[in-house]
């Protein structure tokens, strides 16, 4: 015990100045970063912890704390001398590094956790910002400061490691910066999970590494497995950087787009865009309609204005549990500061309330829920009920009810409410139209609840209330749109994901169009759309097959699961226009198959020369290999030795004149 | 119990296909004092990071105190004291934190050892390591290694950089020490008037391979010189059996020959020189000549009359 307290002390003292420049440097960066955050002209600064400079700052400078103080460790010791010094004492050599990398690790946390410790403090004090502060914000900044440790260990290993080929000891870094890529956009808990793993991995693959040079017997499985990660996640970064060069370095891709749309004198079009300019618009008969220059350059108007599909159960938590999203600043209310003064207005998830505070002083000055908005000395607001799902301009939607907000008269209207979770938001969907120099008594707010379509102005008086025409369950809604000038409600409806090719270049889509000012309303057919022409770049399929070949079924299976078993009409968009057709599913599921069956016979011939792997198990590799692609090949290099350069099998043949008068045994 | 304490096979470490330690076999009895003798990237350094687990071998195998050279375990080390060349120490410590923070390690430590060796060097406990001479901080660094009084001494090339003061020094601190327990050293030098002061017995590596491995004076006795003196200019060396090499001048012609017997001189003879003249060789000479450049070698007065 006292051997590990002095080798932690020896690491303390040694680094204690170089983590002490780090606090200072991430200090002067916080404090900068606070500054602006105090600056009550800043729009930014509403974002309270969330503020990208701030998170900025922790994102880069977790990992480049973590860089210097791995290399910091590790340089320094690797001169042969000092090495040998190191090594050559009774404590086994995974003690000391234990202890170097518990001593790392501390000052690693010092050093960054404690300015961001001081910051968060300050933050909560009363009146420290205008703007609602709670710990849980800061969990992404924590999260950052995580993402530093799989680069410390990163730098050990790439110091540590004895590699064939230098460039590959950097291989731990990159694993590091797939860390981090791979662990942004999931919960708190999920992406301190992950980086716990990722850490875990690399930090076994730099304690191996070290071990190596103590002369302390074969490597480990450990060693092994962390090191194979390491690869494999190393060669995963490298891709996923190659990937995003070759995306920008390419030209922008040609493909065109389909979609329906409404003229701006009110007739339902077709129109064909390329590289988001329209090359061709067609009416409801397929003539040609003359591209206006107005028409190009109002776009909101042609084009659906705001786009908005019904939340699914499988997209909603998702999105809205993310750490980095606790509390969302209604971002219309931006656009209205001058008339409200100095109030900024927010909804906090986390009370589930909307909440002013004053930009000047910071103080909370007023509370907003489904009972009207209050300010003290009222009673606080109460909380709206059920989840918060989002807000379109001024219309606040939640899982069981859709509220319209009006700031400037403080108002808070229900638009809908539901009788409870069987009749939840989640079968309806609420839309606000509004264009955006209209005023707020023109804003019409759209819900679609059991087949019916409402339209409500801000105060609840509805607009009007239509039966939305029943089609074949190929269709399904898409959207809704509002024409302000004529008055005029419109609803999409397009084919569901899973529809065959076939039916699509051959089956109508339609346009739903109710007049306000009569009360009538009629069902356009319009021509078919077809957008599977899309290819993909052979550099996007190459990667995508070297990466992951898996990934290639496991996808569509996704898809295909989700669909039968799950909710086929309410698929979330990313995932519907991602891979929306059979034939472009076939073609995947071959190309799997092929890189699968590639990379699976490059497994078994690599096991075939090699014999890295005994017979039992040697059907693994194929199949880690098919899963993993050919990064997964590389990293199952890792598990085995690699043989050593030709070593002469005898001693140079005697000539005379050597002298052994002593008896060396079998010398 | 007459366990060799170190015990190399076959030992081989190649960077690529460069062989700087060729299939070295060689093992140490206990209580001897082997001086490891080589030029520069002979593989000396290389062989004795292989015993101490610090470089891995490319093949063959070492055997430490009966244990392999490349598991080290803390008991093992514990029974080895290892002084690398460089004389590493962490130079913000003092003397006295440097023997502190090497005492906690051990179980068994000789403070008196510690002291004694300090002493010996005039180092003061306050002492930073970091401003010591290279003499003091060798010093420093065999009080160190000794303290603990290990089994086994590996001491790589301790009076590298060393005046000759220190060097004395430190050579007294080590046979002053280590001499009376009996203990087994392995030191590497260049230096081969220390050797001759201290080993027992030497070891000579070239190019990686191991040449000899004798006492000092075997070593001295079978390398042997020779001197033909010659009325006229000398002939070239005849084709002699385990002839390192010959120089011949206007008048004169010298051999080298290891392992001669009295056929070599037999043959000399023919050359019908004026006069042979066998010369002895010190520790010094004799390894010069054994390591040095083979084949003839010649230096002619008269050539650079003629030129001029």
């Amino acid at each position: 015990m006292n051997a590990l307290r002095q080798m932690l002390w020896k690491e303390f003292r040694e680094n204690l100045l170089w983590a002490a420049l780090i606090a200072a440097a991430f200090g002067i960066a916080l404090a900068y970063g606070w500054s602006k955050l105090q600056d009550p002209y800043n729009h930014y600064a509403y974002h309270s912890f969330m503020w990208e400079t701030l998170l900025v700052i922790s994102r880069f400078g977790g990992p480049i704390a973590g860089l210097a103080l791995g290399f910091l460790q590790t340089i320094p010791e690797w001169s042969r001398d000092r090495w040998a010094y190191l090594i050559h004492r009774p404590i086994s050599p995974g003690r000391i590094f234990l202890a170097k990398a518990a001593a790392g690790i501390t000052l690693y946390l010092l050093a960054t956790g404690v300015p961001y410790a001081v910051l968060c403090w300050t933050a909560t004090r009363p009146g420290a910002l205008a703007a609602p502060v709670y710990l849980e914000l800061s969990l992404a900044g924590w999260m950052n400061l995580l993402g530093g440790l799989p680069f410390y260990f990163g730098a050990m290993l790439t110091t540590l490691r004895e590699a064939r080929w230098t460039g590959s000891r950097g291989w731990g870094l990159l694993a590091a910066l797939a860390a981090i890529a791979s662990s942004t956009m999931t919960t708190a808990g999920m992406e301190a999970f992950r980086l716990a793993g990722f850490t875990l991995a690399i930090a076994c693959a730099a304690a191996g590494a070290f071990l190596a040079h103590s002369g302390n017997g074969a490597p480990r499985w450990w060693f092994k497995t962390g090191l194979a990660l390491t690869l494999l996640w190393g060669a995963w970064g490298l891709l996923f950087l190659l990937s995003l060069l070759a995306q920008m370095a390419r030209p922008q891709s040609e493909h065109a787009y389909t979609e329906n749309a409404i003229h701006l004198d009110g007739r339902p079009v077709q129109v064909t865009a390329r590289r988001g300019s329209p090359s061709q618009i067609i009416d409801e008969m397929g003539g040609a309609v003359e591209i206006s220059k107005e028409a190009a350059g109002r776009s909101e108007l042609w084009r659906v204005p705001e786009g908005y599909f019904a939340p699914s159960r499988i997209d909603v938590p998702f999105f809205e549990n993310i750490t980095r999203n606790y509390h969302r600043q209604i971002w219309n209310k931006l656009d209205q500061l001058e008339s409200v003064g100095s109030t900024i207005w927010y909804f906090s998830t986390l009370e589930n309330k909307l909440l002013a505070y004053d930009r000047f002083t910071r103080q909370r000055v007023a509370e907003g829920g489904p009972d009207g908005i209050s300010r003290p000395p009222d009673a606080p607001a109460m909380p709206f009920p059920g989840f918060y799902t989002r807000n379109y301009y001024a219309a606040l939607q939640f899982r069981t009810g859709v509220y319209a907000v009006d700031f400037y008269k403080e108002t808070i209207t229900p638009i809908l409410e539901t009788s409870g979770p069987e009749q939840s938001a989640y079968e309806g969907s609420a839309v606000v139209k509004k264009r955006y120099d209209a005023p707020f008594e023109n804003l019409r707010i759209f819900t679609v609840m059991n087949g019916v379509l409402t339209i409500q102005s801000p105060d609840a008086q509805p607009v009007l209330v239509k039966d939305l025409p029943k089609l074949d369950k190929k269709y399904q809604l898409h959207e809704v749109a509002y024409h302000y000038d004529l008055e005029r409600a419109y609803a999409f409806y397009g084919l569901n994901w899973n529809t065959p090719s076939k039916d699509r270049k051959t089956l109508p889509t339609y346009i739903w169009e109710a007049d306000l000012k009569t009360g009538t309303d009629r069902l356009i057919r319009m021509p078919p759309i077809d957008n599977s022409r899309e290819e993909k770049h052979w550099t996007d399929s190459l990667l995508y097959l070297v990466l992951q070949p898996w990934e290639k079924v496991w996808n569509p299976a996704s898809l295909w699961f989700k669909a039968k078993f799950l909710e086929p009409a309410y698929l979330p968009v990313w995932e519907r226009r991602w891979n929306t057709r059979h034939q472009q599913l076939y073609r995947e599921l071959r190309q799997a198959a092929w890189t699968g069956l590639a990379a699976a016979l490059a497994a078994c011939g690599w096991i075939t020369f090699h014999g890295g792997i005994r017979k039992p198990r040697a059907w693994v590799a194929p199949a880690l290999v098919f899963a993993t692609g050919v990064p997964g090949l590389l990293a199952l290099l890792a598990w085995k030795t690699w043989k050593a350069p030709a070593v002469p099998t005898h001693p140079p043949a005697p000539d005379g004149t050597e002298i052994f008068t002593l008896a060396a045994k079998d010398r | 119990m007459n366990e060799p304490a170190i015990q190399i096979q076959n030992l081989t470490k190649c960077y690529g296909p460069h062989c700087v330690v060729n299939q070295l076999t060689l093992e140490v009895p206990k209580g001897c004092i082997l001086g490891f003798l080589g030029r520069n990237g002979a593989g000396k350094t290389t062989t004795i990071r292989m015993l101490m687990g610090i470089v891995p071998p490319t093949g063959g195998s070492a055997r430490v105190l009966g244990q392999p050279a490349d598991a080290w375990t803390p008991e093992l080390r514990a029974r080895v004291g290892y002084l690398a060349e460089g004389h590493h120490v962490y130079g913000w410590m003092t003397v006295a934190d440097c023997g502190k923070f090497q005492a906690s390690f051990y179980r068994h430590w000789n403070w008196d050892i510690f002291h004694a060796i300090i002493k010996h060097f005039n180092l003061r406990p306050n002492h930073r390591a970091g401003s010591l001479s290279r003499g003091q901080r060798a010093g420093l660094c065999l009080a160190m290694a000794l303290a603990p009084e290990p089994e086994l001494l590996v001491l790589d090339d301790p009076a590298l950089g060393l005046d000759p003061v220190a060097r004395r020094s430190l050579l007294e601190a080590m046979i002053y020490v280590t001499r009376k327990s009996g203990r087994t050293i392995l030191f590497s030098s260049h230096l081969l008037s220390d050797v001759e002061r201290v080993a027992d017995r030497i070891t000579v590596m070239d190019r990686g391979i191991l040449r000899a491995y004798c006492t000092l004076d075997d070593f001295r006795a079978r390398i042997r010189h020779f001197v033909l003196h010659f009325d006229g200019t000398p002939p070239s060396a005849p084709d002699l059996p385990n002839l390192l090499h010959s120089f011949r001048t206007d008048r004169e012609l010298a051999v080298t020959l290891v392992n001669a017997d009295g056929q070599a001189e037999s043959i000399l003879e023919t050359l019908r020189p004026r006069r042979i003249e066998q010369v002895d060789q010190g520790l010094e000479e004799a390894f010069v000549s054994y390591v040095g450049e083979r084949g003839e070698k010649s230096f002619f007065l008269h050539n650079l009359g003629a030129r001029s």
